[in-house]
């Protein structure tokens, strides 16, 4: 179905995809931190000079991905380039003419009018 | 029972060698039983010439010997498995010059399951190989690292496990690595460049560190290009072509986990995603090869209005015969696009993903014109 200039409020924080159900349920905000978390280790060389190593220079080991469990959208200074190309492609939004939800891909000629 | 006729019991009642015992009670004497007993009591009575007569005495030679009882322990068994039982005539001495306790840098564990084992003791240590029977069928291998050389550079390379690295059995933890050992050839490349000197962490090592850990990453780059099931050869000569094909067998090869990911989306776009696993694909099931599709776990990420986080998604790559462009798969690696294209996509999803944001971290009110839009279903809520 073509749309023209079709109206939609996108509200996230009320949590539309618990009350809509989609067949392409992946798009529904799930926090899954815990299940990547068991698959990811420190990579750190454990010999007894690589150790000392990083004795000595006070180093603390990163977590691969340990900064994409919570990203603060407020804060967009803090936010890669690669954080933003795995944002997901659609939102949850409400149609006002129709009054129900829709699974809006966020490439189509979207134009923002206002936020609240 | 009457005893009348028995020699024997009449000779064990007239001596006193008789059990009398009072049912539920216990035992009467057999010197007072005629003045205890009382008529109607229950009882059982034996004579003791009917008892089975006991085993002769053994003889026993005046020595004292040595049971030794092997069990053999690892991490996962800290109560141990019999292996064996020695005995020997003098104790057991302490030894204490270790002449023979270097391990192999690397052993090859294969659990057989045979109908009839045959043990062939006398030319066991002199054969060459193991043989397998017509009958025998390879149940589990695993390939265990015990040069803390070769696992330390291993250690310092995986950031993101096929198997789990926490685990208590099998892992990068535990150096112990299960067929067809995912984790070891996603990090060759690794093991290479460490070999070439081009690893920062071999300047940390001293040259006697970096000495046995190239003999040793040696062994294992020989060992894992001789697995002839996997067609890791094929893989890296085809990932050099510029336009790359893959086998259905060599797919996961393409799919580390950790790496960045295109999926083909039904719309046609394509979307970036992470490698978290991959399950599936050719797999040996009683001895045979079976072909199952691949589910390959992705993740991607959503914001729920008040922060992102990571979302996970299953992609299915149905069994194909023969090869197909690795660009043709549903999900396949973003440099197989963008190595050959000028990052245009890249750049999009880049620009998009900051739309996603914006709309989806506070309440927005926005305007569309066009398709791209997929009506859901409302369900009822408690």
């Amino acid at each position: 179905m073509q749309y023209k200039r079709a109206r939609v409020v996108v509200a996230h924080e009320k949590t539309p995809w618990i009350s809509c159900d989609f067949s392409d349920a992946h798009h529904r905000p799930m926090n899954f931190s815990t299940y990547i978390k068991a698959s990811v280790r420190v990579a750190s060389c454990e010999c007894h000079q690589c150790e000392e190593l990083r004795t000595s220079q006070g180093s603390h080991d990163k977590e691969r991905f340990g900064d994409y469990h919570t990203i603060q959208p407020k804060s967009p200074d803090l936010i890669s380039d690669h954080q933003y190309m795995l944002m997901a492609s659609h939102v949850y939004a409400f149609m006002l003419k129709e009054r129900t939800y829709g699974m809006l891909a966020i490439f189509v000629a979207l134009k923002l009018l206002t936020v609240h | 029972m009457y005893y009348c006729n028995d020699h024997n019991a009449l000779n064990d009642i007239n001596w006193n060698n008789i059990t009398i015992r009072k049912v539920d009670h216990g035992l009467i004497s057999s010197e007072t039983w005629d003045s205890v007993i009382q008529h109607g009591m229950r009882v059982s009575f034996s004579v003791h010439s009917s008892r089975v007569p006991q085993q002769p005495p053994l003889d026993y030679r005046d020595q004292l010997r040595y049971t030794v009882t092997y069990l053999e322990v690892s991490p996962k068994d800290r109560d141990g498995c019999f292996v064996d039982e020695r005995t020997y005539d003098a104790p057991m001495e302490v030894e204490t010059i270790h002449g023979d306790t270097a391990m192999p840098a690397l052993e090859e564990l294969r659990t057989i399951q045979t109908p009839r084992y045959r043990a062939n003791e006398k030319d066991a240590d002199a054969q060459a190989r193991a043989k397998l029977g017509p009958l025998d069928q390879v149940k589990e291998i695993s390939l265990k690292i015990n040069s803390s050389y070769l696992l330390n550079i291993l250690k310092s390379v995986i950031e993101y496990a096929s198997e789990s690295p926490h685990g208590e059995e099998f892992g990068v933890g535990m150096g112990e690595f299960n067929y067809p050992y995912k984790d070891l050839y996603h990090h060759m490349d690794d093991l290479v460049r460490y070999r070439a000197g081009e690893s920062y962490l071999r300047a940390q090592h001293p040259a006697a560190f970096n000495e046995r850990a190239d003999c040793h990453i040696d062994l294992i780059l020989d060992y894992l290009s001789l697995q002839r099931d996997i067609p890791f050869e094929k893989y890296a000569s085809a990932r050099r072509e510029k336009v790359s094909v893959t086998t259905f067998a060599s797919c996961w090869l393409l799919l580390k986990p950790g790496t960045d990911v295109y999926v083909r989306e039904e719309d046609g776009l394509m979307n970036a995603y992470i490698v978290h696993a991959v399950s599936g694909g050719v797999t040996q099931v009683d001895g045979k090869a079976i072909n199952r599709d691949y589910e390959v776990s992705v993740w991607n990420l959503a914001c729920d209005g008040t922060h992102a986080f990571p979302e996970v998604r299953h992609v299915r790559v149905p069994v194909f015969d023969n090869e197909r462009e690795v660009k043709s798969l549903p999900v396949f690696p973003v440099e197989y696009n963008d190595n050959f294209g000028d990052g245009k996509l890249k750049q999009e999803l880049t620009e998009r993903g900051k739309r996603y944001l914006k709309y989806t971290s506070q309440p927005s009110f926005l305007q569309y014109s066009g398709r791209g839009l997929t009506k859901g279903v409302e369900v009822a809520t408690s």
